[in-house]
Protein backbone atom coordinates (compact mmCIF):
# COMPACT_ATOMS: atom_id res chain seq x y z
CA UNK A 1 0.00 0.00 0.00
CA UNK A 2 2.54 2.51 0.91
CA UNK A 3 4.70 2.10 -2.05
CA UNK A 4 1.14 2.84 -4.14
CA UNK A 5 0.91 5.52 -2.24
CA UNK A 6 4.22 7.07 -3.05
CA UNK A 7 3.37 7.35 -6.30
CA UNK A 8 0.83 9.73 -5.72
CA UNK A 9 0.68 13.46 -4.74
CA UNK A 10 -2.03 12.59 -1.65
CA UNK A 11 -4.17 14.77 -0.25
CA UNK A 12 -7.54 15.32 2.27
CA UNK A 13 -10.06 18.20 1.96
CA UNK A 14 -13.75 18.97 2.98
CA UNK A 15 -16.16 17.50 0.02
CA UNK A 16 -18.77 20.15 0.96
CA UNK A 17 -16.68 23.02 0.01
CA UNK A 18 -15.45 20.81 -2.94
CA UNK A 19 -18.95 20.19 -3.84
CA UNK A 20 -20.23 23.02 -3.99
CA UNK A 21 -18.05 26.00 -3.40
CA UNK A 22 -17.54 28.58 -5.85
CA UNK A 23 -13.98 28.56 -6.13
CA UNK A 24 -11.48 27.00 -9.29
CA UNK A 25 -10.72 24.08 -7.11
CA UNK A 26 -14.60 23.63 -6.65
CA UNK A 27 -14.75 23.55 -10.30
CA UNK A 28 -12.35 20.96 -10.89
CA UNK A 29 -14.06 18.80 -8.41
CA UNK A 30 -17.50 19.16 -9.78
CA UNK A 31 -15.58 18.41 -12.92
CA UNK A 32 -14.58 14.92 -12.27
CA UNK A 33 -17.41 13.59 -9.09
CA UNK A 34 -19.74 12.65 -11.17
CA UNK A 35 -17.41 9.56 -12.66
CA UNK A 36 -17.02 8.50 -9.51
CA UNK A 37 -18.69 5.74 -7.07
CA UNK A 38 -21.55 8.35 -5.88
CA UNK A 39 -22.01 9.90 -9.40
CA UNK A 40 -25.77 10.91 -10.23
CA UNK A 41 -26.54 9.71 -6.10
CA UNK A 42 -29.58 11.67 -4.31
CA UNK A 43 -30.29 9.28 -1.54
CA UNK A 44 -29.66 8.74 1.23
CA UNK A 45 -27.91 12.05 0.76
CA UNK A 46 -26.01 13.92 -2.11
CA UNK A 47 -22.52 13.87 -0.75
CA UNK A 48 -19.75 13.24 -3.24
CA UNK A 49 -17.56 11.72 -0.30
CA UNK A 50 -15.09 8.86 -1.00
CA UNK A 51 -11.19 8.84 -2.66
CA UNK A 52 -10.26 9.81 -6.09
CA UNK A 53 -7.86 9.59 -8.32
CA UNK A 54 -7.00 12.36 -10.87
CA UNK A 55 -4.59 13.79 -12.75
CA UNK A 56 -3.72 17.72 -12.56
CA UNK A 57 -5.73 18.44 -15.67
CA UNK A 58 -9.00 17.32 -13.11
CA UNK A 59 -9.22 13.82 -15.44
CA UNK A 60 -10.75 10.78 -13.66
CA UNK A 61 -8.95 8.42 -13.21
CA UNK A 62 -10.60 5.96 -10.43
CA UNK A 63 -12.64 6.13 -7.09
CA UNK A 64 -13.73 4.57 -4.15
CA UNK A 65 -15.51 5.32 -0.66
CA UNK A 66 -14.15 2.38 1.50
CA UNK A 67 -12.04 1.40 4.44
CA UNK A 68 -11.49 -2.08 3.00
CA UNK A 69 -7.35 -2.60 2.25
CA UNK A 70 -8.15 -4.74 -0.89
CA UNK A 71 -10.68 -2.42 -2.37
CA UNK A 72 -8.22 0.70 -2.00
CA UNK A 73 -5.46 -1.50 -3.41
CA UNK A 74 -7.25 -2.29 -6.65
CA UNK A 75 -8.67 1.31 -7.07
CA UNK A 76 -4.81 2.74 -6.84
CA UNK A 77 -3.75 0.18 -9.65
CA UNK A 78 -6.52 0.95 -11.83
CA UNK A 79 -6.13 4.47 -11.48
CA UNK A 80 -2.25 3.72 -11.93
CA UNK A 81 -2.72 2.06 -15.33
CA UNK A 82 -4.89 4.74 -16.57
CA UNK A 83 -2.49 7.32 -15.37
CA UNK A 84 0.07 6.06 -17.71
CA UNK A 85 -2.41 6.00 -20.74
CA UNK A 86 -2.02 9.63 -20.49
CA UNK A 87 -0.16 12.09 -22.54
CA UNK A 88 1.71 14.84 -20.66
CA UNK A 89 -0.97 17.42 -22.64
CA UNK A 90 -3.84 15.34 -20.47
CA UNK A 91 -1.85 14.91 -17.25
CA UNK A 92 -0.67 18.78 -16.67
CA UNK A 93 -2.93 21.32 -14.96
CA UNK A 94 -3.62 23.96 -17.49
CA UNK A 95 -1.63 27.58 -16.91
CA UNK A 96 -4.65 29.40 -16.65
CA UNK A 97 -6.44 27.09 -14.07
CA UNK A 98 -2.82 26.99 -11.80
CA UNK A 99 -3.16 30.80 -11.92
CA UNK A 100 -7.10 31.08 -10.65
CA UNK A 101 -5.89 28.24 -8.06
CA UNK A 102 -2.58 30.24 -6.75
CA UNK A 103 -5.59 33.29 -6.35
CA UNK A 104 -8.18 31.50 -4.15
CA UNK A 105 -8.77 32.18 -0.80
CA UNK A 106 -9.53 30.50 1.76
CA UNK A 107 -9.90 30.70 5.43
CA UNK A 108 -6.64 28.79 5.88
CA UNK A 109 -5.20 31.89 4.94
CA UNK A 110 -5.60 33.31 7.97
CA UNK A 111 -3.65 30.84 10.05
CA UNK A 112 -2.39 32.80 13.04
CA UNK A 113 0.88 32.04 12.94
CA UNK A 114 1.98 34.69 15.46
CA UNK A 115 -1.28 33.37 17.84
CA UNK A 116 -2.50 30.51 19.64
CA UNK A 117 -3.37 27.49 17.71
CA UNK A 118 -4.48 24.56 19.94
CA UNK A 119 -5.63 20.95 18.78
CA UNK A 120 -8.70 19.92 20.53
CA UNK A 121 -9.93 16.19 21.02
CA UNK A 122 -12.84 14.98 22.01
CA UNK A 123 -14.16 11.51 23.14
CA UNK A 124 -16.97 9.78 25.26
CA UNK A 125 -15.81 9.02 29.19
CA UNK A 126 -18.60 6.15 29.02
CA UNK A 127 -20.10 4.60 26.12
CA UNK A 128 -22.76 1.90 28.00
CA UNK A 129 -25.47 2.42 25.15
CA UNK A 130 -23.19 0.42 23.09
CA UNK A 131 -21.45 -3.06 22.60
CA UNK A 132 -17.21 -2.74 23.47
CA UNK A 133 -16.69 -3.96 20.19
CA UNK A 134 -18.98 -1.33 18.65
CA UNK A 135 -17.03 1.74 16.98
CA UNK A 136 -19.14 4.24 18.86
CA UNK A 137 -17.35 2.67 22.47
CA UNK A 138 -14.09 4.20 21.49
CA UNK A 139 -15.24 6.88 19.02
CA UNK A 140 -12.90 10.37 19.31
CA UNK A 141 -12.86 13.23 17.09
CA UNK A 142 -10.82 16.35 16.73
CA UNK A 143 -10.51 20.18 15.67
CA UNK A 144 -8.22 23.28 15.96
CA UNK A 145 -8.34 26.17 17.74
CA UNK A 146 -7.59 29.41 16.14
CA UNK A 147 -6.99 32.73 18.44
CA UNK A 148 -4.79 35.51 17.32
CA UNK A 149 -1.57 37.11 18.64
CA UNK A 150 -4.19 39.85 19.85
CA UNK A 151 -6.86 36.88 21.41
CA UNK A 152 -3.98 35.13 22.73
CA UNK A 153 -2.69 37.97 25.09
CA UNK A 154 -6.12 37.25 26.65
CA UNK A 155 -5.66 34.66 28.35
CA UNK A 156 -2.66 36.02 30.07
CA UNK A 157 -2.89 38.26 32.94
CA UNK A 158 -2.01 42.51 32.17
CA UNK A 159 -1.32 42.41 36.19
CA UNK A 160 1.85 39.61 35.87
CA UNK A 161 2.13 39.10 39.57
CA UNK A 162 1.75 35.89 42.13
CA UNK A 163 -1.91 35.19 42.65
CA UNK A 164 -2.79 37.46 40.64
CA UNK A 165 -6.62 36.00 39.09
CA UNK A 166 -7.42 37.53 35.54
CA UNK A 167 -11.03 36.66 33.38
CA UNK A 168 -10.37 35.74 30.18
CA UNK A 169 -12.20 37.55 28.12
CA UNK A 170 -16.04 36.27 28.04
CA UNK A 171 -15.86 36.13 23.52
CA UNK A 172 -13.09 34.10 23.78
CA UNK A 173 -14.34 31.37 26.13
CA UNK A 174 -17.80 31.91 24.14
CA UNK A 175 -16.17 30.63 21.03
CA UNK A 176 -14.66 28.07 23.40
CA UNK A 177 -18.45 26.99 23.92
CA UNK A 178 -19.95 27.55 20.98
CA UNK A 179 -18.01 26.02 18.16
CA UNK A 180 -15.54 23.84 20.51
CA UNK A 181 -17.33 22.03 23.30
CA UNK A 182 -20.06 20.08 20.99
CA UNK A 183 -20.49 16.95 20.59
CA UNK A 184 -19.00 15.14 18.19
CA UNK A 185 -17.58 12.23 19.34
CA UNK A 186 -19.20 10.18 17.28
CA UNK A 187 -20.22 12.54 14.69
CA UNK A 188 -20.80 16.07 13.40
CA UNK A 189 -23.15 18.03 15.31
CA UNK A 190 -23.95 22.00 14.08
CA UNK A 191 -22.53 24.13 16.08
CA UNK A 192 -24.26 26.32 19.35
CA UNK A 193 -25.76 30.07 19.03
CA UNK A 194 -24.29 32.84 21.29
CA UNK A 195 -28.37 32.84 22.82
CA UNK A 196 -27.48 28.85 23.44
CA UNK A 197 -24.47 30.01 26.14
CA UNK A 198 -25.64 29.73 29.55
CA UNK A 199 -21.67 30.04 30.91
CA UNK A 200 -18.71 30.86 29.72
CA UNK A 201 -16.43 31.32 32.45
CA UNK A 202 -13.00 30.89 32.04
CA UNK A 203 -9.44 32.18 34.99
CA UNK A 204 -5.79 32.19 34.36
CA UNK A 205 -3.60 33.08 37.93
CA UNK A 206 -0.14 33.50 37.92
CA UNK A 207 1.42 30.56 40.35
CA UNK A 208 4.72 31.41 39.47
CA UNK A 209 6.80 33.75 37.13
CA UNK A 210 10.66 32.69 36.06
CA UNK A 211 12.85 34.17 33.50
CA UNK A 212 9.93 35.74 32.03
CA UNK A 213 8.07 32.63 31.99
CA UNK A 214 4.47 33.26 33.85
CA UNK A 215 3.09 29.79 34.88
CA UNK A 216 -0.72 30.28 34.75
CA UNK A 217 -3.51 27.88 36.24
CA UNK A 218 -6.42 28.38 34.15
CA UNK A 219 -10.29 27.12 36.34
CA UNK A 220 -13.45 27.48 34.59
CA UNK A 221 -16.94 26.48 33.67
CA UNK A 222 -19.09 26.22 30.33
CA UNK A 223 -22.93 25.66 30.01
CA UNK A 224 -24.97 25.25 26.51
CA UNK A 225 -28.32 24.65 25.88
CA UNK A 226 -30.32 24.59 22.70
CA UNK A 227 -34.21 23.74 22.82
CA UNK A 228 -36.18 23.56 19.34
CA UNK A 229 -37.06 21.15 17.12
CA UNK A 230 -34.74 19.04 14.69
CA UNK A 231 -34.84 15.84 12.59
CA UNK A 232 -32.43 13.21 14.88
CA UNK A 233 -31.39 10.39 12.54
CA UNK A 234 -33.01 6.76 13.48
CA UNK A 235 -35.63 8.70 15.04
CA UNK A 236 -38.25 8.89 11.95
CA UNK A 237 -37.81 11.77 9.19
CA UNK A 238 -39.41 14.54 11.05
CA UNK A 239 -38.86 17.20 13.27
CA UNK A 240 -39.68 16.76 16.72
CA UNK A 241 -39.06 18.73 19.90
CA UNK A 242 -35.10 18.51 21.27
CA UNK A 243 -32.79 19.77 24.03
CA UNK A 244 -29.00 19.55 23.46
CA UNK A 245 -26.37 20.27 25.58
CA UNK A 246 -23.04 20.29 26.96
CA UNK A 247 -21.49 21.41 30.10
CA UNK A 248 -17.87 21.27 31.69
CA UNK A 249 -15.53 22.05 33.99
CA UNK A 250 -12.48 23.61 33.00
CA UNK A 251 -9.04 23.12 34.75
CA UNK A 252 -5.88 23.58 32.88
CA UNK A 253 -2.32 24.96 32.66
CA UNK A 254 -0.25 27.40 30.93
CA UNK A 255 3.38 29.25 30.25
CA UNK A 256 3.33 31.99 28.61
CA UNK A 257 6.77 33.71 27.71
CA UNK A 258 6.80 37.78 27.92
CA UNK A 259 9.49 38.37 25.67
CA UNK A 260 8.25 36.81 23.00
CA UNK A 261 4.37 37.18 23.98
CA UNK A 262 3.57 33.83 22.84
CA UNK A 263 2.48 30.39 24.67
CA UNK A 264 5.00 27.93 25.12
CA UNK A 265 2.57 25.97 26.83
CA UNK A 266 -0.88 25.12 26.30
CA UNK A 267 -2.76 22.76 27.95
CA UNK A 268 -6.83 22.32 29.10
CA UNK A 269 -9.43 19.94 30.10
CA UNK A 270 -12.82 20.49 29.73
CA UNK A 271 -14.75 17.71 31.10
CA UNK A 272 -18.42 17.24 31.83
CA UNK A 273 -21.61 15.84 30.20
CA UNK A 274 -23.08 16.52 27.07
CA UNK A 275 -26.97 15.40 26.29
CA UNK A 276 -28.98 15.22 23.23
CA UNK A 277 -28.91 14.86 20.00
CA UNK A 278 -28.87 16.01 16.52
CA UNK A 279 -29.34 14.18 12.70
CA UNK A 280 -25.32 13.18 12.05
CA UNK A 281 -23.71 12.97 15.78
CA UNK A 282 -25.01 9.31 16.58
CA UNK A 283 -26.66 9.71 20.13
CA UNK A 284 -29.91 7.71 19.80
CA UNK A 285 -31.14 6.01 21.78
CA UNK A 286 -28.88 7.83 24.19
CA UNK A 287 -30.42 11.21 24.87
CA UNK A 288 -29.77 10.99 28.66
CA UNK A 289 -26.51 13.12 30.03
CA UNK A 290 -23.59 10.72 29.74
CA UNK A 291 -19.89 12.11 30.53
CA UNK A 292 -17.47 13.28 27.92
CA UNK A 293 -14.37 15.33 27.77
CA UNK A 294 -12.27 17.83 25.70
CA UNK A 295 -8.50 17.96 25.43
CA UNK A 296 -6.98 21.18 24.28
CA UNK A 297 -3.42 21.17 23.52
CA UNK A 298 -0.19 23.58 21.89
CA UNK A 299 -0.57 22.22 18.11
CA UNK A 300 2.77 21.36 17.38
CA UNK A 301 4.84 22.83 14.22
CA UNK A 302 3.91 19.29 12.23
CA UNK A 303 0.23 19.53 13.13
CA UNK A 304 -2.23 19.58 9.85
CA UNK A 305 -3.00 23.30 9.39
CA UNK A 306 -7.04 23.01 8.83
CA UNK A 307 -9.92 25.55 9.71
CA UNK A 308 -11.55 25.07 12.81
CA UNK A 309 -14.93 22.92 11.98
CA UNK A 310 -17.36 25.91 12.10
CA UNK A 311 -14.88 28.56 10.75
CA UNK A 312 -17.61 30.40 8.60
CA UNK A 313 -18.55 31.40 12.33
CA UNK A 314 -14.99 32.63 13.88
CA UNK A 315 -14.62 36.24 13.91
CA UNK A 316 -10.80 36.44 14.39
CA UNK A 317 -9.65 39.91 15.97
CA UNK A 318 -6.00 41.50 15.55
CA UNK A 319 -6.68 44.59 18.15
CA UNK A 320 -9.49 45.92 19.80
CA UNK A 321 -12.89 46.19 18.52
CA UNK A 322 -13.16 49.64 16.64
CA UNK A 323 -15.63 52.02 17.58
CA UNK B 1 -53.50 31.65 22.69
CA UNK B 2 -54.53 27.92 21.94
CA UNK B 3 -51.92 28.25 19.14
CA UNK B 4 -48.97 30.11 21.28
CA UNK B 5 -49.54 27.54 23.58
CA UNK B 6 -49.28 24.88 21.62
CA UNK B 7 -45.56 26.44 20.17
CA UNK B 8 -44.24 26.48 23.65
CA UNK B 9 -45.51 22.47 24.35
CA UNK B 10 -43.56 21.89 21.41
CA UNK B 11 -40.22 23.45 22.20
CA UNK B 12 -40.23 21.45 25.53
CA UNK B 13 -38.09 18.81 25.64
CA UNK B 14 -38.72 15.55 25.32
CA UNK B 15 -37.05 14.51 28.59
CA UNK B 16 -37.61 17.18 30.82
CA UNK B 17 -35.64 15.22 33.63
CA UNK B 18 -32.61 15.53 31.39
CA UNK B 19 -32.50 19.25 32.39
CA UNK B 20 -33.05 19.11 35.65
CA UNK B 21 -30.29 16.35 35.77
CA UNK B 22 -27.48 18.68 34.24
CA UNK B 23 -28.69 21.24 37.09
CA UNK B 24 -26.54 18.95 39.28
CA UNK B 25 -23.00 20.34 40.27
CA UNK B 26 -20.56 18.39 38.03
CA UNK B 27 -17.43 17.18 39.96
CA UNK B 28 -14.42 18.91 40.31
CA UNK B 29 -11.23 17.95 38.33
CA UNK B 30 -8.83 16.48 40.75
CA UNK B 31 -6.33 14.44 38.39
CA UNK B 32 -5.73 16.87 35.74
CA UNK B 33 -2.50 14.99 34.07
CA UNK B 34 -4.35 11.53 33.97
CA UNK B 35 -7.76 12.96 32.60
CA UNK B 36 -5.87 14.91 29.93
CA UNK B 37 -4.12 11.82 29.03
CA UNK B 38 -7.20 9.69 28.76
CA UNK B 39 -9.08 12.33 25.86
CA UNK B 40 -5.24 12.48 23.69
CA UNK B 41 -5.64 9.91 20.78
CA UNK B 42 -3.35 6.86 20.64
CA UNK B 43 -0.41 6.54 18.38
CA UNK B 44 -2.58 3.15 16.74
CA UNK B 45 -5.51 6.10 16.49
CA UNK B 46 -3.32 8.26 14.69
CA UNK B 47 -1.72 6.02 12.19
CA UNK B 48 -3.27 7.85 8.92
CA UNK B 49 -1.29 10.83 9.46
CA UNK B 50 1.95 8.22 8.65
CA UNK B 51 0.25 9.15 5.01
CA UNK B 52 1.67 13.15 4.32
CA UNK B 53 -1.34 14.57 3.12
CA UNK B 54 -1.54 17.92 1.82
CA UNK B 55 -4.81 19.72 3.68
CA UNK B 56 -6.14 21.84 0.58
CA UNK B 57 -6.62 20.25 -2.81
CA UNK B 58 -5.37 23.54 -4.80
CA UNK B 59 -2.12 22.57 -3.30
CA UNK B 60 -2.19 19.53 -4.13
CA UNK B 61 -3.38 19.96 -7.99
CA UNK B 62 -0.19 22.08 -8.62
CA UNK B 63 2.36 19.77 -6.78
CA UNK B 64 1.36 17.38 -8.66
CA UNK B 65 1.57 19.30 -11.89
CA UNK B 66 4.96 19.88 -10.89
CA UNK B 67 5.86 16.26 -10.26
CA UNK B 68 4.17 14.86 -12.65
CA UNK B 69 2.20 12.21 -10.36
CA UNK B 70 -1.24 11.59 -10.12
CA UNK B 71 -3.33 13.36 -7.10
CA UNK B 72 -5.22 11.01 -4.30
CA UNK B 73 -7.71 13.26 -2.75
CA UNK B 74 -9.48 12.00 0.40
CA UNK B 75 -12.74 14.01 0.55
CA UNK B 76 -15.11 13.87 3.68
CA UNK B 77 -18.10 15.81 5.25
CA UNK B 78 -15.94 17.53 7.61
CA UNK B 79 -12.08 17.51 6.84
CA UNK B 80 -10.68 14.33 7.37
CA UNK B 81 -7.79 16.26 8.77
CA UNK B 82 -9.54 18.05 11.46
CA UNK B 83 -12.91 17.62 12.58
CA UNK B 84 -15.23 14.53 10.56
Amino acid sequence: MQELLEQFVTVADEVGRLQRGGSPESDVFRGFCEEGHYGGRSRPTGTRQGIYAVAPSGRFLASVNTTVKKRMVAMLREALARWQQLSPAERTLDPERATALAATRRFEDKYPEDGLVLAEYVRDLEAKDVKARDWRASAWNEDQVWFTKHEARGFAPVNLTVGHVHDVPERLVSRLARLHLVDVARGQTPAFRSNHVERAVLRSEVIRIEDGRVHLELRGETATRQRGRWVVLHRGGEKEAHERGVRTRLRGQAVWDTKSERFEEFRLLARGERWGATQYNGRPPTLEPTPIAFAFVLAPADHPRVAPAFFWHYVLRNGPREK
Amino acid sequence: MFSALLFVVSLAPQDPGAASRAAEPLPAIEDFAGEFARVLPGEAELAWRGVPWLSEFRRGLVLASEQDKPVLLWAMNGHPLGQT
